[in-house]
């Protein structure tokens, strides 16, 4: 939705955010381009069009209660399924190299800087491959990457990961990504630090634009 | 501005007319509460930022920034008086994005080609308003952002703003980039943040000068100052001192022992040229010291301060609303006039 001011493409309009399901009120930031129903645990994308595209939200599980801050922050899931293939080289045997198992992948869908220097969440939980139990989640926040462009990421996660392994140079790959479902995954605020629940990955508050309004808005201040 | 807050759009679930503010993509019905998100109307988001200094503290520290910077002599600060100091909230382009794909790149050792996957932060943060002699382009948001122990981002809050400063206009606007061939810009956003830039004003003997600081890092962005009178004369006799012994004793010696006097001769012309092409500011009169880019220059000739003033004032009155450049004007009371280099 960020462009220039003058920008008229699409006619102007006002999209109801309301659970088309429920009628209740979707909860999401200002410049979120995607809003939740707490009540029936379904995430909807506003399209250009004005339309809610819908697809399932959830939240990990949390172990234990906690004092601390808890802040939600919201990623885009998918179920994914890959092969690939090398040419074989003449005079060369086949690398012995055991390829990842990739079984879901993860896209932050946050506005997330610095990845040069702390590394991306999403792709730290697509290398770990974590067991999340997930529930129904907290109020969504903050959900600020299309399906369309998680898709894209998604695709060049698998294969950095792959590639982490094995040189992909010259393979032939197939990917299928399927189930996109929003997932709220919790970190703790503490020190000006962010600490991934799931992974035990600490991120610099700074890293994240819009700390303060998700914090308020997921409902993680406990 | 008054153009885009005349905007509306009719509200989904009453038919009501709902305003449309810059930068609000959810908006809330006045009439019947519903929340709506706007599709069609691209406008950045906005956010201010505090200015971690008041008035009486950039007045206090500017004088040490420039001293620091090299910009005054200890000789110069002490006669330097700041009167003057507005804070101005300047709009900034910032767009984030991620930027991932394939590369394919040629391997040195083999000369063969591969495949590499890449993932990486796309940042830009300009100044969205054109003002000269500010040095608005020196401001760095990641070295503010880390220097605040909190979230610093603060909603656009005009109110506020104009209450604490002067607010400045957008003029132009970054664009995200498009991807190429397998490297794409996903997840963009586009906000404009206003910025805290101090100006700051101060005389030293009957001349008037300006600086930038920035609000939030303290650092100094953009400063002018005269240059120091009492080193340009001690520098000026030294360099006519040893440049006249030479002719002298190389005159003199021309008779007594040739050979010494021709290189005593050359010497003094290499030096005398030598000052001619790179020294000559360090005895030009009238000359100033401009700092920028996090270094101090000499500026031949010193500048029109009204020229300047002029500039400035001209690129103002783009980003101003009337009433404000009128305000700024009017509380420099004409004192420019009497400027120097």
């Amino acid at each position: 939705m960020a462009g220039d001011d003058n920008a008229h493409a699409v006619r102007t309009r006002a999209v109801a955010l309301r659970c088309p399901q429920c009628g209740e009120e979707l909860s999401g930031l200002n410049g979120d381009l995607l809003f939740g129903c707490r009540k029936c645990g379904m995430a909807y994308e506003v399209t250009e069009t004005g339309r809610l595209r819908a697809c399932p939200m959830s939240a990990a599980v949390l172990d234990a209660g906690t004092s601390q801050t808890i802040v939600w922050f919201p990623f885009w899931s998918f179920t994914a399924s890959f092969s690939i293939e090398w040419p074989p080289v003449p005079g060369k045997r086949d690398s012995l190299a055991v390829l990842p198992r990739i079984d879901r992948v993860y896209v932050t869908a946050f506005n997330f800087r610095m990845r040069q220097y702390f590394g991306d969440p999403g792709l730290n939980l697509t290398r770990n491959q974590p067991d999340i139990a997930s529930r129904t989640g907290p109020g969504l926040a903050g959900a600020a990457v299309k399906q369309k462009s998680a898709r894209i990421i998604a695709e060049n996660q698998i294969l950095s990961t792959i590639d982490a392994r094995r040189d992909i140079t010259g393979a032939d790959y197939e990917i299928a990504l399927s189930d996109a479902s929003i997932l709220c995954l919790p970190f703790l605020y503490e020190n000006h630090k962010l600490i991934d629940l799931v992974l035990d990955i600490a991120y610099t508050a700074n890293a994240v634009v819009d700390l303060e309004r998700i914090l308020e808005k997921s409902g993680g201040r406990k | 501005m008054k153009n885009s807050s005349a905007r509306r759009v009719s509200c989904p679930e009453c038919g009501a007319s709902v305003p449309l503010e810059h930068g609000s993509l959810v908006v809330r019905c006045r009439y019947c509460s519903l929340k709506s998100a706007i599709v069609g109307y691209s406008s950045s988001q906005r956010y201010y930022i505090p200015s971690v200094m008041d008035e009486k503290t950039v007045k206090s520290v500017c004088i040490k920034k420039m001293l620091n910077a090299g910009l005054l002599t200890p000789r110069t600060a002490d006669r330097a008086v700041v009167d003057q100091a507005d804070l101005f909230f300047v709009p900034y382009s910032w767009i984030t994005a991620m930027k991932t794909g394939r590369l394919r790149k040629i391997r040195d050792d083999t000369e063969t080609t591969v495949t590499k996957v890449f993932s990486e932060d796309y940042e830009a943060f300009r100044p969205a308003c054109d003002i000269p002699y500010w040095g608005l382009k020196n401001v760095r948001l990641d070295e503010a952002l880390n220097s605040m122990e909190k979230d610093g981002l603060m909603p656009y809050d005009r109110l506020e703003m104009s209450r604490l400063g002067h607010v400045l206009s957008m003029q132009k606007e970054l664009e995200v980039p498009r991807g190429s061939g397998h490297v794409v810009i996903a997840s963009a956003t586009k906000k404009l943040i206003f910025y805290p830039i101090w100006l700051f004003r101060y005389r030293i003997d009957n001349s008037i000068y300006r600086g930038t600081l920035d609000g939030v890092t303290h650092k100094l962005l953009y400063g002018r100052a005269p240059q120091d009178s009492e080193n340009k004369y001690l520098r000026a006799a030294a360099l006519i001192g040893l440049v006249g012994l030479m002719l002298g004793q190389g005159l003199r010696l021309l008779f007594l022992a040739p050979a010494i006097g021709v290189v005593l001769l050359l010497m003094a012309v290499i030096i005398g040229v030598l000052v001619a092409l790179t020294g000559l500011s360090l005895i030009r009169f009238n000359s100033e010291l401009v700092y920028e880019d996090g270094i101090s220059i000499y500026e031949e000739g010193g500048s029109d301060q009204k020229y300047l003033e002029d500039r400035i004032f001209k690129s103002l009155a783009g980003v101003f609303s009337d009433d404000e450049a009128a305000r700024l004007k009017d509380s420099d009371g004409g004192k420019a006039d009497g400027n120097g280099g």
